[in-house]
């Protein structure tokens, strides 16, 4: 179930939190769990069942790790605790990967390939997985006392909210919610805005922009066409001229943004209307003025998941200087593959981990010398080249848009007939950039951050109301295209 | 405010409980998804969930307002709809056309349906050919096929198009259906009405809209001139005498939906600007010594002006609609073609109206002719044989079954379904290698039934001829003294002797030759 389809928003959400308010507090997360339950069982049949029992195999190795007083028996454990859930992320996510490549080298020797049924990925797994390191390693740090009650935990690993795509919460920010929490009236109506404004940014911004962006490079995922599919796409990026690969290119980036800050920040209402306060995943990242800045405004959890329990264990910048660049490399294209299983995402990685090396040899000073705007704008036109990699499965024809990019030959205003491709990627530009002034840094902290009085909420209210009711229209009426009659 | 919000969220699921308000539903057609069934095997395999949330788009409360609300602000703000992308194209003055009308003006319509030109010449002229050959299969059986085709928009309001629509590139093909077709019919004697023409004629003269502004087909005025012409043709086909049609005093009023069945794809919340349109009402002279002959229309969706209009009852004894040679209206005991027994069908119907406009005489009929002559000249069983031969030669071939059992696979069909449905592929796409008798100009093979045709009580011409030597019977005092002697005799009811006294007589005229109805090619 995702949260942008009619089944959450019209039946699910209402009906979920009817039954968690009427529910005395007590009872409450079992009610959450429950609904939890329902929520990945809809979308994920096939996994619940290794879903939940995995989480509660790791509840209680890691009961008894925190109990055993034998060192090596508590490294075991907390060895075991962590492989159940990585082995399971290597064998969904990594298997058709891994045996697809096996397949191509065994090609090149003359043998026959190894037949491989090919598995289908589990909503959700690269963020419970991590959730479920995140558990054990702070608990076997000692950052936190182990879950009392198995429900609790389970709660943690498949909170509905934050379970399909993030935030990633660490254990330690949310076990105390988890135990006990508070949610005022303000919480639940900051948290219904909140989840309104991710709503619009994934069906009035992303959905909109996402749809041009597949009418010229095809779906994000290729497997599903045939060769012909294919070849169509790479001769409609073949004959681009340079202003539509910007375009694209362009649009994409907000696409990406828009979707992933938008689902985060439906994730963060839907928690706070119930009390939590998940921890920020986007800080509007394009108006980053370096790579490394950017990585820490851009899905914020994963960096503090991949420096906390990656860059840090591998030594961190504690081993001399070489090893630190060493570090930061192999993290970012670790990031890189967490994110898709293809070749693609590998080489989106290692770029990314490249450039935050070059910041930190030179490219950092000479940003900083060359002024904000100028900064601002070289970062966010090289991350949007590198984005290029990560929407485009294959390397051949990310090259070639890139090539149709610096091609030269621009035409004016490509896509003529679509105004609302451009009307709305001048509005994502508009809320990409908008804290760069001090003003808009002003509206955000009133708008996210600052508790509203009654006629703020009254006035806000109306707002979010309407803009709910557009993006359920939206979301029914963009494919809603009937015909006269029936042919045959 | 909170309580507010609960309201707001759950008022989808309320307006669903008590379907209220009411709404203006949304016009056209859609799939419409069936309620899913929830069992072990629809939830594990995640068809169950596509499946409701497919539902749910079509069911949600208050779907209808929203809909239309947000078509409304992409029209407002950005002159489109979901539905206008794909499916209209804005023309000038505020007139609409469908796309594949206007990539027909500009001859390339054809390229959805064949690779090139010569292909599409190749398979229209094979079409010409089977209707030549069913044409004078059915004609001594005084059995009339013609083709008629209405007029499309383009072709008559072509003014409106919009500028900078022709997408053909330099020395690209190019080629229509509707030029080729009038040439070819003429050529081979092809029954052929062109109502295109008759409306281009009529286009300087008349003071009123032949087609809509914001509508596809023909306006619903327009087409009764069109039924008119098309009466008057069949009187002269068949060379019979049929009950005339009387356009009533015209009213001018807003347009009826089906004058404004593009716009209303839109399912804007405000209507587009556009004219007022005449009505009128259709009857008949009630001539009393009118035949009501029975026709089969195969055609596509502009006869729905006319079948609505028509008094159809009054002129004809039945007028079954055979919707793209799929579905079937304006039949009691028939829903789709596939249930038909096509032979009976044909020997108890008397015209053929093989009804498709300019764009959609790329669809050969859809078959029908094919399938008609198929069911003429061969017998079911030597049918049977002939296809079993087939699906054997096709399982013999060991490549052939291989690629048939990796689509079985993909399609989720069984290996018997996938061999019958390449079966019948190859079929419809060489019929007379299949069927040889097909190859003759006209084909002299008859199937045992076709041939025994005479003796068929079921006809609808005989049935009206019974009917006249009825009346003449009863008319007869001296007659009716012998019927009811022989009634008497035989014991039977006087209406049955009746009747079979008047089935003898019909019989013996046509044993004889005297009673015939049969006709020539036309023009």
């Amino acid at each position: 179930m995702v949260f942008s389809s009619n089944v959450f928003l019209l039946y699910f959400m209402p009906a979920f939190f009817l039954v968690y308010f009427l529910t005395p507090r007590k009872a409450r997360n079992y009610v959450l769990l429950l609904a939890s339950l329902v929520f990945y069982a809809w979308g994920a049949p096939e996994f619940i069942i290794q879903l939940v029992a995995s989480t509660v195999a790791n509840f209680y190795l890691v009961q008894w790790m925190c109990k055993t007083e034998k060192k090596g028996l508590k490294k075991l454990l907390c060895g075991i605790s962590i492989i159940i859930p990585i082995g399971l992320l290597l064998f969904y996510k990594y298997g058709n990967f891994t045996m697809e490549n096996l397949n191509a080298i065994i090609g090149l020797t003359g043998h026959a390939p190894l037949t491989w049924k090919r598995i289908m990925l589990p909503i959700g797994i690269s963020f419970f997985s991590f959730q479920s390191v995140t558990y054990t390693l702070d608990t076997y740090r000692g950052v936190n006392k182990p879950m009392e009650k198995l429900t609790d935990f389970v709660l943690y690993i498949i909170m509905f909210p934050q379970l399909i795509a993030g935030p990633i919460i660490r254990y330690c920010d949310v076990a105390d919610q988890i135990r006990s929490r508070e949610s005022t009236m303000d919480d639940r109506l900051q948290g219904f805005y909140r989840f309104v404004i991710g709503l619009c940014k994934k069906i009035l911004i992303a959905d909109v922009i996402g749809a041009q962006v597949d009418a010229i490079l095809g779906p994000a995922n290729y497997s599903l066409l045939d060769a012909g599919q294919i070849s169509d796409i790479f001769s409609r990026v073949a004959n681009l001229d340079s202003t539509t690969a910007w375009i694209v290119s362009l649009a994409y980036t907000f696409q990406i943004y828009f979707d992933f800050a938008g689902y985060s920040d439906m994730a963060i209402g839907l928690g706070r209307i119930m009390g939590f306060r998940f921890p920020e995943n986007f800080d509007n990242p394009y108006t980053s003025r370096s790579i490394t800045e950017f990585w820490r405004r851009w899905h914020m959890t994963l960096g503090a998941f991949i420096m906390n329990y990656l860059y840090i264990p591998l030594g961190g910048n504690r081993k001399g200087k070489a090893r630190m660049y060493l570090n930061l490399w192999i993290c970012f294209l670790l990031s890189g593959l967490w994110h898709g299983a293809s070749w693609n995402f590998v080489v989106w990685g290692a770029l990314h981990g490249l450039l935050i090396c070059a910041d930190k040899l030179f490219l950092g000073k000479v940003m900083k010398k060359i002024g904000m705007v100028p900064s601002v704008i070289l970062t966010f036109l090289t991350v949007n080249i590198i984005w290029v990699f990560f929407r485009v499965e294959d390397f051949g024809l990310a090259w070639m848009l890139i090539k149709r990019m610096f091609a030269f030959d621009f035409t004016l205003l490509p896509f003529s007939g679509n105004a609302q491709l451009y009307v709305t990627m001048i509005i994502a530009a508009f809320f990409s950039f908008f804290t760069l002034s001090k003003f808009g840094q002003k509206v955000q902290k009133k708008v996210f951050f600052t508790d509203f009085t009654n006629g703020q909420h009254i006035a806000v209210w109306i707002i979010a109301a309407f803009a709910f009711v557009f993006c359920v229209a939206a979301l029914n009426a963009s494919n809603f295209s009937p015909f006269i009659y029936f042919r045959f | 405010m909170f309580a507010l919000t609960g309201v707001l969220l759950f008022a989808s699921m309320l307006r669903n409980c008590f379907n209220l308000p009411r709404f203006r539903g949304l016009k056209g057609v859609v799939v419409e998804q069936a309620k899913p069934q929830l069992n072990f095997k629809s939830y594990s395999n995640g068809s169950f969930q596509t499946q409701t949330e497919q539902y749910l788009k079509q069911h949600f409360g208050y779907r209808e307002p929203l809909i239309r609300l947000h078509n409304q602000y992409l029209w407002d703000f950005y002159g489109k709809t979901p539905v206008s992308e794909g499916q209209i194209v804005f023309g000038k003055d505020g007139w609409i056309y469908e796309p594949w009308v206007v990539r027909d003006y500009y001859q390339t319509l054809f390229f959805t349906h064949a690779d090139n030109a010569e292909e599409m010449t190749r398979l229209l002229k094979g079409e010409a050919k089977r209707l030549y050959q069913l044409q004078h299969i059915l004609e001594p059986y005084g059995k009339y096929l013609f083709v008629c085709m209405p007029p499309s928009k383009d072709m008559i309001y072509p003014e409106y198009l919009p500028e900078n629509h022709d997408t053909r590139h330099e020395g690209e093909e190019k080629m229509s259906a509707r030029f080729f077709v009038k040439d070819e019919y003429a050529r081979l004697g092809v029954n052929f009405l062109d109502l295109g023409q008759d409306f281009l004629l009529m286009k300087d003269t008349a003071d009123f809209m032949l087609f809509p502004t914001t509508g596809t087909h023909w306006s619903r005025y327009a087409s009764l001139f069109a039924a008119d012409t098309l009466i008057r043709y069949m009187e002269y086909l068949g060379d019979i005498n049929m009950r005339n049609l009387v356009i009533g005093p015209r009213t001018l009023a807003d347009a009826e939906d089906q004058d404004k069945d593009l716009e209303n794809l839109l399912n804007l919340i405000r209507a587009l600007p556009r004219p007022q349109y005449y009505y009128a009402t259709a009857t008949t002279d009630n001539d009393s010594t009118a035949v009501k002959p029975k026709m089969i229309t195969i055609g596509d969706s502009f006869w729905w002006n006319i079948v609505q209009q028509l008094p159809m009852k009054e002129i004809f004894s039945a007028f079954p609609y055979w919707y793209y040679n799929s579905t079937i209206y304006y039949d009691k005991n028939h829903h789709s073609v596939d249930e038909v027994d096509l032979v009976d069908e044909i020997l108890s119907t008397d015209f053929f109206n093989l009804f498709y406009s300019s764009t959609q005489l790329y669809r050969m009929n859809n078959d029908f002719t094919k399938k008609a002559l198929i069911a003429l000249c061969y017998d079911p069983e030597e049918i049977e044989s002939i296809n079993d031969d087939i699906e054997q030669s096709i399982r013999c071939d060991s490549k052939w079954m291989e690629r048939l059992e990796e689509r079985a696979s993909t399609q989720g069909k069984t290996i018997d379904e996938v061999v019958s449905n390449e079966r019948k592929w190859l079929v419809n796409k060489f019929p007379e290698k299949y069927f040889p008798a097909l190859k003759d100009s006209i084909p002299t093979k008859r199937a045992k039934r076709v041939e025994a045709y005479y003796t068929l009580d079921s006809l609808s011409f005989i049935e009206q001829e019974i009917e006249k030597v009825i009346l003449e019977l009863k008319a007869s005092e001296q007659k009716m003294v012998s019927i009811r002697e022989k009634a008497t005799k035989h014991n039977k009811t006087i209406d049955k002797a009746l009747r079979d006294d008047a089935h003898w007589v019909v019989n013996n005229k046509i044993q004889r030759g005297v009673l015939k109805w049969h006709g020539t090619t036309k023009h």
